[in-house]
């Protein structure tokens, strides 16, 4: 630790960090454009200047590239760098085109942010702005637009750094400078949307999200990515005002937050798109299926059928869920199987492959939760079930989030096994190759529709909010279970409390001994046993 | 005054080694290779031989910031990038002497311990780099450049490395960037170079004319290089004289000559017809100088620094009064605007905008204020000298806060210039704007309303 003093005040910070990274965990605001907590330094925007004490008198520097000194003596607040910043701003101006009623990044753009703190409204402006090009699609999902680039450099930065896999570079000189590819090239690399991430302006620019929807009406939620077992931590972003409020809960992107643990600043581009299953291909209601084409009927019925189902299989019933459910599911879940159903068979097996894996981000198992499933065995494994459903031991499946019939290899084989049920009740969110074989399907919320907690590849447990409640008629998963045990005339034990849940969970899963809710927070901790482990 | 750069000009087949070393040379290096490299660096310290690129830093100085320690090779740059406009003194280094270049750097190699040394030298000096090749090989087939040259196990090789047309690769750390094959964009300081330069090991970046003095120096001793020039600004300096006088041409004279004299003497005066306007006394990023001021000069680096401008290289331009001191300017903003990097953001767009509002101002489109707001970019451009070196008295307000508003002083080259012409030359400024027609044709200058597709370079 070093102590340095800020306009008067003595700090404490940390040791060799950059200067304008201590003022900012210091809750000291110094206006940066190409600065990022999670890129080497460029110090080329000039934005962060401060003044420090110097033998030879007060003098400027950039804080960006100002590693804290023990002793340093620092003004932030200065009229020279108040003008000295207001200079800058007013520089990267002169170029910039007025796009802003067009330009995606309106609402979260920090020029945008940083000419409406200086009040520069008026240009002094007076000759013509340099043109380049303006809609160029560098990338599957990145749109480029010259004119607004501010240099910063930041895109080049992660391409050369994070994704290692340079495609990006200044061309030109001077005020005629311009970011491009190398000519014919494009950005092709699994992470290219962190780019548009990265840009403070509405230079780059997502494809997928281009035009779509103005930021100041989306609503933030934190959520887990569950593309894979990294868990990347992410900003789950849906619309959320009062101006069309039928869109609202239509998810719009899905946007990395920081995690110096897990994900840095970073996402996939692949993960990003996983905000389309909350509007795509939904389950909107439940439905019943008795020997004929399922039809949509209200929840009293759904029930109804369910609770008959339940009670008719005398005790012959077991339950397929899958790493892609949070561990209070998998909790609630068995508790289910157990208490009201009277079942042991339980399996969270899931069938699909392995993928693609890197040392960026991507891990090959491509579920959320396999580390929470490990803790909270034992489970059967999916061939017992099946075996046990073609030797007519078990006369009622209960499936939650598993496509077991559209992961299978042999997926028309098991359909022929799945025929010998009784009733084969799914609860899912989305539709599936499974839900469709259901005789009774329960619509439930997707990952942005439920709270819980995931555990990554390295034992972090992580926690995901729920931005609203489940969607169209879906019910979340707890009120499923709760709603049939009341029918079954059993006790269920549960709470919409998340910190009753967790406490449940911390007691009866060692991993998760003696931490509490509030422990793991935004940013995770890792389980017990995992806390030696450190991140790769 | 003996000569100690251009002492072998002007004879015939000069570039020749054999003609070199028939009047003396190498014989230097024979006998450096038996002094120690700590008594050469001594000797040069003590000599106040300084920078001639134009910051004028004390060469045997900045030797002894050489991280000596760090177990990375220690690199020999020379800085033959001569792009400042107005300078023309080391390309004529190069035509007339490359074997006295050679033999500095050989002999300035062996002192900092260094044997891979690099001539950075502008693409634009096809002629002159094919001479340095030449003299290369010239060199290795005389034993002077190889390994253990002359039995004495010292190895050292020289490359001749060809630019690609920036001025900004003059810039010392635009130069490493360029010489390691990426752009030639400026770096961060610090690390300076003497701790991380090429290829982020120690370097020694130095110009042509500086390195040129080293042999004579050390042939005739510190004493007897301190004997000419003034105190602080020891020895000899070639200064290049351009504008209508009659003999414009490249002088080597002792620091402290008058500017005066410079221009009436060596350069036979002023054409028939010309009076003097203005002189720019050191490279176009000096701030300019009136009459009254040039009569009084005196070219050293103290009495210019007093008078509020520079030595810098050394580039004396003489503007007549049948230029307009408006054009001049535009003339100006425009080469710094085309050769500005563009990595930070006051330079970048400063420069343009700058070089955007001369453009209007001279083609009759200025505006009430334009004065003004020159002023105001330059002073949000400017800080490198603020503090570091002595104020400009002809600034009368308070510049605000100095230090690094950019990464190199490149922007600073652009702001002197700017400002020192606008304030002891207002009264044409004014004039130009007072007599603005707002429909004015457009001036033919390439920067104006060309298609951006056009103009990518």
């Amino acid at each position: 630790m070093a102590t340095i003093t800020v306009n008067d005040q003595e700090i404490e910070v940390k040791d060799g960090v950059p200067l304008l990274q201590a003022l900012l965990d210091a809750g000291i605001y110094v206006p940066h454009f190409c600065y990022h907590q999670d890129l080497p330094v460029d110090g080329n925007c000039r934005q962060c200047l401060v003044e420090m004490e110097t033998p030879k008198g007060a003098s400027g520097v950039i804080s960006c590239a100002t590693p804290v000194g023990d002793g340093m003596i620092v003004r932030t607040d200065t009229e020279a760098i108040e003008k000295a910043r207001r200079g800058v701003l007013e520089y990267l101006l002169v170029n910039h085109p007025v796009d802003c009623p067009v330009c995606d990044q309106a609402g979260e753009c920090r020029l945008q942010q940083s000419y409406m703190n200086y009040g520069f409204h008026q240009s002094r402006v007076n000759v013509e702005k340099v043109h380049k090009n303006k809609t160029l699609q560098i990338g599957e999902r990145v749109m480029l637009d010259q004119e607004r680039c501010v240099l910063c450099r930041r895109c080049i930065r992660f391409c050369d750094h994070v994704s290692e896999s340079h495609e990006l570079a200044v061309g030109g000189r001077g005020d005629h400078s311009y970011i491009t590819t190398f000519p014919g090239h494009k950005i092709d690399n699994k992470y290219s949307v962190n780019t548009v991430d990265v840009c403070p302006v509405g230079a780059l620019t997502d494809t997928d999200f281009r035009f779509k929807c103005r930021v100041w009406f989306l609503k933030k939620t934190d959520t887990i990515c569950h593309g894979c077992s990294r868990g990347c931590n992410a900003s789950f972003e849906s619309y959320n005002h009062n101006t069309m409020d039928e869109l609202n809960g239509t998810a719009f992107r899905l946007k990395p937050r920081r995690n110096p643990e897990v994900n840095k600043s970073w996402m996939c581009d692949e993960g990003r798109l996983l905000y389309q299953i909350v509007n795509e291909n939904r389950i909107h209601e439940p439905r019943l299926a008795n020997g004929k084409s399922p039809e949509a009927i209200a929840w009293e019925k759904a029930f109804g059928s369910a609770a008959e189902a339940v009670s008719g299989a005398e005790g012959k019933i077991a339950g397929i869920c899958s790493p892609d459910c949070t561990n209070e599911e998998l909790f609630l879940f068995r508790r289910f199987l157990n208490e009201v159903c009277g079942s042991e068979t339980i399996s969270a097996e899931s069938l699909r492959k392995p993928g693609y894996e890197d040392d960026i981000l991507l891990r090959a198992d491509k579920h959320p939760n396999s580390k929470g499933v490990d803790f909270q065995g034992p489970w059967n494994s999916f061939q017992e079930i099946i075996d046990g459903v073609d030797a007519e031991d078990i006369k009622v499946l209960v499936v939650l989030r598993n496509d077991f019939l559209g992961l299978a290899d042999n997926g028309s084989e098991l359909g022929e096994k799945l025929a010998k049920l009784d009733a084969l009740i799914v609860i899912d969110s989305n539709h599936s190759m499974t839900s469709k074989a259901a005789t009774v399907l329960l619509p439930t919320g997707t990952f942005a529709e439920r709270a819980g907690s995931y555990v990554n590849f390295e034992g972090r447990i992580q926690r995901t909010f729920s931005a609203n409640q489940p969607r169209w008629e879906a019910k979340t998963e707890f009120e499923v279970f709760r709603t049939l045990a009341a029918q079954l005339e059993k006790p269920f034990k549960g709470s919409t409390n998340a910190a009753r849940v967790w406490q449940d969970l911390a007691e009866s899963v060692k991993e998760f001994e003696g931490i509490a809710l509030a422990e793991i927070g935004n940013t995770g901790t890792l389980a017990k046993g995992y806390e030696t482990e450190t991140a790769s | 005054m003996p000569l100690v750069i251009t002492r072998n000009f002007g004879r015939e087949n000069s570039r020749s080694i054999d003609v070199y070393r028939e009047n003396g040379g190498y014989e230097t290096l024979t006998k450096s290779l038996e002094m120690e490299p700590s008594a050469i660096i001594d000797e040069v310290k003590n000599s106040g031989l300084r920078g001639r690129g134009g910051a004028g830093f004390p060469t045997g100085v900045k030797w002894t910031f050489l991280d000596t320690k760090s177990g990375n090779p220690i690199y020999f740059c020379v800085n033959a990038d001569e792009s400042e406009p107005g300078t023309f003194k080391d390309r004529h280094i190069m035509n007339s002497d490359p074997h006295l270049l050679l033999e500095g750097i050989i002999i300035s190699c062996f002192a900092v311990g260094c044997h891979k040394a690099f001539v950075y030298c502008r693409g634009e000096f096809h002629r002159q780099i094919e001479f340095m090749w030449n003299a290369v090989e010239e060199a290795k087939a005389a034993g002077f450049i190889g390994k253990n040259i002359l039995g004495s196990g010292f190895d050292i090789d020289i490359v001749i490395h060809k630019g690609a047309g920036a001025y900004i690769c003059g810039e010392e750390t635009g130069l490493l960037s360029s010489l390691e094959g990426n752009k030639g964009q400026p770096r961060i300081k610090p690390p300076f170079p003497a701790i991380k330069g090429l290829y982020d090991c120690p370097t020694v970046v130095n110009n042509v004319e500086t390195i040129c003095a080293v042999p004579w120096i050390i042939e005739n001793g510190a004493e007897a290089y301190t004997a000419m020039g003034t105190e602080r600004s020891p020895g000899t300096k070639v200064f290049c004289v351009s504008g209508p006088v009659k003999n414009p041409n490249f002088f080597e004279v002792e620091l402290g000559y008058p500017l005066i004299d410079l221009i009436n003497n060596e350069a036979g005066g002023l054409r028939d017809g010309v009076e003097l306007k203005a002189c720019i006394p050191g490279g176009s990023s000096m701030p300019i100088l009136t009459p009254e001021e040039v009569a009084e000069a005196k070219m050293d680096y103290e009495a210019l620094n007093a008078m509020g401008t520079f030595l810098g290289s050394g580039g004396v331009v003489v503007v007549p009064h049948t230029m307009s001191i408006v054009s001049l300017l535009r003339n100006l903003a425009s080469f710094y605007a085309h050769e500005s990097c563009g990595q930070c953001t006051p330079c970048r767009e400063g420069s343009g905008w700058i070089a955007k509002i001369l453009q209007n101002i001279d083609a009759g489109r200025g505006r009430p204020g334009d004065i003004e707001l020159l002023h105001d970019l330059c002073d949000n451009m400017r800080g490198w000298a603020h503090k570091f070196h002595p104020i400009q008295p002809w600034l009368q307000k308070d510049e605000g806060m100095g230090g690094s508003k950019t990464i190199c002083v490149f922007s600073d080259a652009l702001a002197w210039p700017v400002q020192s012409y606008l304030i002891k030359f207002r009264h044409e400024f004014e004039e130009a704007i007072a007599n603005a027609n707002p429909s004015a044709a457009v001036p033919a200058d390439i920067s104006e309303k060309t298609p951006f597709t056009v103009l990518n370079h």
